[in-house]
């Protein structure tokens, strides 16, 4: 092997790039352990940002590598469909389909504690969706790793693990 | 640990490479990160996944197109055909840009002009900043690429002396050109042994050696000095790491893994789109970076490019042989300063797949190229889907590019052509605008009120971010930037080298 060719080596992931797809599968445990490590975001972003779902609720009981398929083949079934937030100063949406449907809004707020919260308690949406509280925290530059935790009977349940970013 | 270095740089061309090599001919543990892959016959080394030839013949034609981003009003789209593309085409409002791809970045596609714009220029710089201060890195710049004038002018820049002296616009300036002419290697630096043989192929990349493009030149001097180059590899993001320094996240256009690589010195030097795009990203969507100045994105400027095709002159032009460029006609203000040129640009027809008769004909076809000091210092902002936007155009400096057009009409018409299509591919009166030099919007200056960079190309309020390519410029030059560029990534590689450890300045900073 020629000296160049020893140099032009990828570069070796590192561990807090372990973006999607390695993300994409993890069990909500695993994806909870990273999400505690990363640091409050300084700044909330900006701009209508893509989303990919990276755990669903509903599968974590599964064995291992059926939940990591059924999981890589919900994300993909999603994709399509979640396209993912548009996030400005004082409020934000989810964009849904290829026209970018805005629907479900939140406003982004700062917790006692630092965390960046995405609050969907707004009037213009329906009732269930009031119940639900994100939360964002910075994997990577411009990406970020986000929970979707959703109020039932008193208790806060995280429904969804996804990446937002560019 | 992996993935931590003392500089990185990104982006490899007339910028990175350079800024690449002195850092890691100082001792540095330098990261080159490119986007487009090794080109040609200076990558037959490198592995195959990385590596392409350049794009000929019907089939491999089409990688001559990287992608195209269309930011017009309210239309807006991101196609990427080809990630190993050559070119790629970014259409704004009133302005479309043509930009290269792949180690080497410009220098691959360029047409080789090495020119030094006069000292009034750098009035434009900051105080610390002449041009006789900035000798010794223009000649560092001359001692890699070697540069001099066409030792014996072609037919086509014969023909265009006549076309000069026919419309009466006096005589023509042969620059010096980056090409080896009949002496390889192209550069002291350079490993290659090829032949060369000048085939007007400069514009769509360079097979025969000829050139002394900066894969052959500067970037293998930073590989001896230990720099790691990774083709194929784009930066999709920069923010701070939390510890110390810059965090750049890479996607692996090969391999479609993302990593990231970390440094207390981060070099951009991506093209003025490419750097403009993760700077105002970093400030204005990812947030990363919010305290970048105010000033950026102000003062783009297209260079004063503008383009006329004369199509089938009456005499023989030989349009496809030699040099693309070898001569250019200058004209100068009332005070003697220079305020553009109309270059003769030859048809890469040997590159192109066509039919005998039609190179034929067209080889009696030539584009001429105008550059200009225009003052259009237009806006660059991200829109919400984190496309750049500009609605720079020839209404922002009408006089000036009128006065180009009308130059090249009159050395058009000088050729006795069957059609001459000034300010093609437009309409005459067209507002719209074509550039291969975008330059400015994140300009040297003396102050954070001004500009972005300092005299040392480090970007006000933060240590260790640097800029070293066409977007630093303060206002544009009206002559091919390159050279410029190279001797002040020669300089800013002098400041980044000798900074200890910025990290400690961050700390400070970040308070």
């Amino acid at each position: 092997m020629t000296a160049a060719a020893v140099t032009d080596q990828p570069p070796a992931p590192t561990a807090a790039a372990s973006e999607h797809p390695p993300l994409a599968g993890a069990s909500f445990a695993q994806l909870a352990a990273v999400f505690a490590a990363l640091p409050h975001p300084a700044e909330a972003p900006r701009g209508e940002l893509r989303g990919r779902a990276v755990a669903l609720a509903g599968v974590q009981r599964l064995p291992g590598p059926a939940r990591r398929a059924l999981a890589r083949a919900l994300a993909a079934l999603i994709a399509p469909v979640w396209r993912g937030k548009r996030i400005e100063a004082g409020g934000g949406t989810n964009l849904w389909l290829p026209p970018r449907l805005p629907f479900a809004r939140f406003v982004p707020r700062r917790a006692e504690d630092g965390a960046l919260l995405l609050d969907y308690d707004v009037p213009e949406n329906p009732g269930p969706l009031r119940g639900v509280v994100g939360e964002l925290r910075p994997l990577a530059p411009g990406l970020q790793l986000g929970r979707m935790d959703l109020a039932v009977a008193g208790r806060r349940r995280t429904v969804l693990w996804f990446t937002l970013g560019d | 640990m992996p993935g931590t270095w003392d500089a990185i740089v990104v982006g490899s061309g007339f910028g990175g490479a350079v800024a690449g090599a002195r850092l890691a001919e100082r001792g540095l543990r330098v990261l080159i990160l490119e986007r487009g892959p090794w080109w040609g016959p200076a990558a037959e080394e490198r592995l195959r996944e990385r590596r392409r030839a350049f794009p000929r013949g019907p089939a491999g034609i089409r990688k001559l197109v990287r992608g195209v981003h269309v930011a017009r009003g309210s239309r807006g789209l991101d196609l990427t055909l080809h990630a190993d593309g050559l070119y790629e085409l970014h259409v704004f409002e009133r302005l479309t840009c043509a930009v290269a791809s792949g180690v080497g970045g410009g220098s691959l596609v360029y047409t080789n002009m090495q020119v030094e714009p006069e000292a009034g220029f750098f009035d434009a710089f900051p105080p610390e900043i002449t041009a006789a201060e900035l000798r010794p890195h223009f000649d560092a710049v001359r001692a890699m690429l070697r540069p001099r004038p066409v030792p014996a002018p072609p037919a086509k820049a014969r023909a265009f002396e006549r076309a000069l002296a026919a419309a009466g616009l006096g005589e023509a300036t042969y620059p010096d050109l980056a090409v080896a002419f009949g002496e390889p290697p192209a550069s002291a630096a350079s490993t290659s042994t090829a032949a060369p043989g000048h085939a007007g192929t400069c514009i769509a990349g360079c097979e025969d050696g000829s050139k002394a493009t900066l894969d052959r030149t500067y970037v293998p001097l930073a590989e001896r000095h230990g720099a790691q180059v990774r083709a194929l590899c784009a930066v999709r993001a920069i923010g701070r790491d939390p510890g110390g320094g810059y965090a750049v996240r890479v996607e692996d256009l090969a391999e479609g893994t993302t990593s990231l690589a970390r440094a207390p010195r981060l070099v951009l030097a991506a093209g003025t789109l490419g750097t403009l795009r993760l700077l105002l990203a970093a400030r204005d969507r990812h947030r990363t970076l919010p305290g970048l100045p105010a000033a950026l994105g102000r003062g783009f400027t297209p260079n004063g490019d503008m383009a006329a095709v004369v199509h089938r002159a009456a005499d023989a032009v030989e349009s496809g042989a030699g040099p693309s460029i070898c001569a250019y006609r200058a004209a100068h203000d009332d005070a003697g300063r220079h305020r553009q040129l109309v270059a003769e640009v030859g048809l890469p027809l040997a590159a192109l797949p066509l039919p005998r008769l039609a190179r034929r004909r067209l080889s009696r076809s030539l584009v001429l190229f105008g550059m200009g000091r225009d003052r259009v210092a237009s806006d660059v902002r991200l829109d919400a889907r984190g496309r750049l936007r500009t609605a720079a155009g020839r209404g922002d400096d009408a006089p000036l590019f009128d006065e180009i057009a009308t130059t090249m009409g009159a050395i058009g018409k000088s050729y006795r052509p069957r059609r001459t299509l000034v300010h093609a591919p437009f309409r005459p009166g067209s507002a719209s605008l074509v550039s291969v030099h975008p330059l400015g919007g994140a300009a040297i200056a003396s102050g954070p009120e001004r500009g972005v960079v300092d005299h040392t190309g480090q970007v006000f309020g933060h240590p260790g971010l640097y800029v070293a390519d066409g977007s630093l410029y303060p206002a544009a030059p009206g002559l091919p930037p390159s050279m410029t560029i190279a001797a002040l990534a020669e300089r800013i590689a002098t400041f980044a080298a000798a900074d200890p450890d910025p990290r400690t300045r961050q700390q400070r900073s970040s308070r």
